[in-house]
């Protein structure tokens, strides 16, 4: 498991390589724009008479270029992403480099030592410490600083003609050596400084990135062991119910048949201690059929199959037909309101099953002689909403938040009804969360509770 | 009326005589077996009016088997004698069947006619076995 969380996260972070160089790319059609704009108003709006025709073919070189970058880098990604990632430093160096060459033509063609476009070498020294290592960014700094000498010396030894823009520069002082010397001192500086200065808050970001890395792999397996714990408690829970459940079920079998005089006749002093015998057995199955239902819904999400499409009228109806007896018995008023036409949901039946019994009993249980059960069914924004309200003893408000909590019973519930586990529930919650469903309690102590379950459809 | 023959297939010796005392207490008589196999066997055999079927014996669904054999279509099955015999079926606490408002009939249909949760109540019990054996005949 832990392996394949790291080769995901490394993935992330080839992600954001990817886009870098994405960027690095759309960056490119901007300057292509920017060189042409520039250099059509400084021509024709103020007529300084820049060599157009080589500027723009500088441009339709680069504009060529990235379209080649562009072509290659979705190519070579739809090829394989592992030779992507092998050559993405190649691909970064040699794009840079050939910006250079393009940059040194515009510089040559504006002005030489003398054309303000020489600033510009300071942002690529800045994308090469953003997309390369510190020691490549060096590497590129290194080969600018070349070009740019090199630039210099050639039009200074007049082996390549100075280009000179009058309306800038009307005398030409790139021949001055002292001037030459200067500017190529602070370019060089400003460019290695600029280097540093970028490659070393690069360098610091890339750590934190590592770092975060690092820990989010952590956190991941130790939640992927803790949920493994858990699983495994839980599957101990149910094989240790699973065995409590059989012979409870013998004793209590048994005991009904001595009760009820089928092996022989029995005391009334004895009847009344097999009954209280029984009552306890009773619990404990009860509880074990609790547990069994918790463990159910902390397994996890439901397997593909085995959940049908259920009418939620229809078990509303079925749950309620098993309980009647109860319902009469205590003489509670109930209103049941469903869809016009079957609400059906996407569930294990048994589930559904377990969450109606759980709501509907509880309803009945904490309802005192009299008292009222609404229960309705609506359809809502792609949700089925189920509302049990009853007018029983409420919960509360000390109480409401931890009703979820296993095996709590609350002090009124415990006075009006003695047996029960605690387990309710925090079955139906588990239950609920396996569909993605959700549970809402109001309650007024006294006056009554609204349980409302929505499940998305 | 004869005594009526119901067979008690069931690996739990406890369970089996929670369920006999009442039975035998209400004439009718009672023939057990305590695997899948030798149930079928005797189910051949004997031909009984009721089968009594727990679901978990040596594996969690061999009543089921049991159940799928018994009411068999094939017309060469080993159990043709037995397909009109009713089949009540043990089911433990908390033990998935399949709920009955699901309009989907699928794998998990039994073919039973009825069940009785453990523990088993003697009163239920006799009154399900009273209604399927008077539905037989």
């Amino acid at each position: 498991m832990p392996y394949n969380t790291h080769t995901q996260e490394r993935s992330s972070v080839e992600e954001e390589l990817i886009e870098r160089a994405l960027w690095f790319i759309s960056l490119r059609w901007i300057t292509v724009a920017g060189i042409g704009i520039t250099s059509l108003t400084a021509c024709f709006v103020l007529n300084i008479g820049i060599p157009l025709i080589p500027i723009l073919i500088i441009s339709a070189c680069i504009l060529l270029l990235n379209f080649v970058c562009i072509t290659y880098h979705h190519y070579i990604k739809c090829i394989s992403y592992r030779q992507y990632m092998k050559s993405h430093q190649r691909f970064v160096n040699l794009q840079i480099f050939t910006d250079w060459i393009a940059l040194v033509f515009l510089v040559h063609y504006t002005g030489g030592i003398e054309s303000p476009v020489i600033f510009y070498f300071i942002f690529h020294v800045i994308i090469a410490a953003i997309l390369l290592s510190r020691k490549a960014c060096y590497l590129q700094t290194s080969f600018a600083v070349l070009l740019i000498i090199s630039l210099s010396i050639l039009e200074y030894a007049n082996i390549i003609p100075h280009v000179q823009i009058k309306e800038l520069f009307p005398n030409p002082i790139y021949d001055n050596s002292l001037y030459l010397l200067a500017t190529l001192f602070f370019c060089i500086t400003s460019l290695y400084v600029s280097a540093y200065l970028a490659t070393s808050i690069a360098n610091r970001i890339r750590k934190r990135e590592k770092e975060i890395i690092v820990l989010k792999d952590n956190i991941t397996d130790a939640y992927q062991a803790l949920e493994k714990k858990d699983r495994e408690k839980s599957e101990f829970t149910y094989k240790v119910t699973h065995e409590l459940r059989a012979p409870l079920s013998a004793i209590q079998s048994l005991l009904k048949s001595v009760e009820e005089g089928y092996a022989g006749e029995v005391s009334e002093k004895a009847k009344e201690l097999i009954i209280r015998s029984e009552k306890r057995t009773g619990f404990l199955l009860t509880l074990v059929k609790d547990l069994l239902d918790l463990v159910t819904g902390k397994i996890g999400k439901p397997r593909e199959g085995d959940s049908k499409s259920v009418d939620i009228n229809e078990a509303v109806k079925c749950t309620l037909n098993l309980m009647q007896e109860k319902v009469k018995e205590k003489n509670i008023k109930l209103t049941v309101n469903t869809t016009e036409k079957p609400a059906y949901l996407k569930i294990i039946p048994d589930d559904l099953d377990i969450i109606m019994t759980n709501l509907i009993g509880n309803a009945i249980k904490y309802t005192r002689e009299g008292g009222t059960i609404n229960i309705s069914n609506i359809i809502v924004d792609n949700e089925i909403r189920i509302d049990v309200s009853d007018t029983g003893i409420g919960i509360h408000k000390d109480d409401i938040n931890e009703i979820f909590d296993q095996f709590y019973r609350s002090k009124n519930a415990k006075a009006i009804e003695s047996d029960g586990t605690g387990l309710g529930l925090t079955i139906v919650k588990n239950l609920i969360k396996r569909y993605d469903g959700h549970i809402d309690v109001q309650s007024k102590l006294g006056k009554g509770t609204t349980v409302t379950v929505s499940f998305p459809v | 009326m004869a005594n009526q023959k119901i067979l008690i297939i069931d690996d739990d010796p406890d369970i089996v005589e929670a369920m006999r005392m009442p039975l035998e207490a209400n004439d009718y008589k009672v023939i057990t077996a305590d695997c899948g196999k030798e149930g079928l066997q005797k189910a051949r055999e004997e031909v009984p009016d009721l089968i009594i079927l727990d679901v978990m014996m040596e594996t969690d669904t061999e009543g089921f088997h049991v159940a799928y054999e018994l009411r068999s279509e094939k017309h060469d099955s080993e159990y043709k004698n037995c397909r009109k015999i009713p089949i009540l079926m043990i089911t433990a606490i908390s033990q998935k069947k399949g709920m009955s408002f699901s309009p989907e009939k699928d794998d998990a249909f039994l073919p039973v006619d009825n069940f009785i949760e453990k523990p088993i109540q003697p009163k239920d019990l006799l009154k399900m076995v009273a209604e399927l054996v008077v539905n037989k005949e």
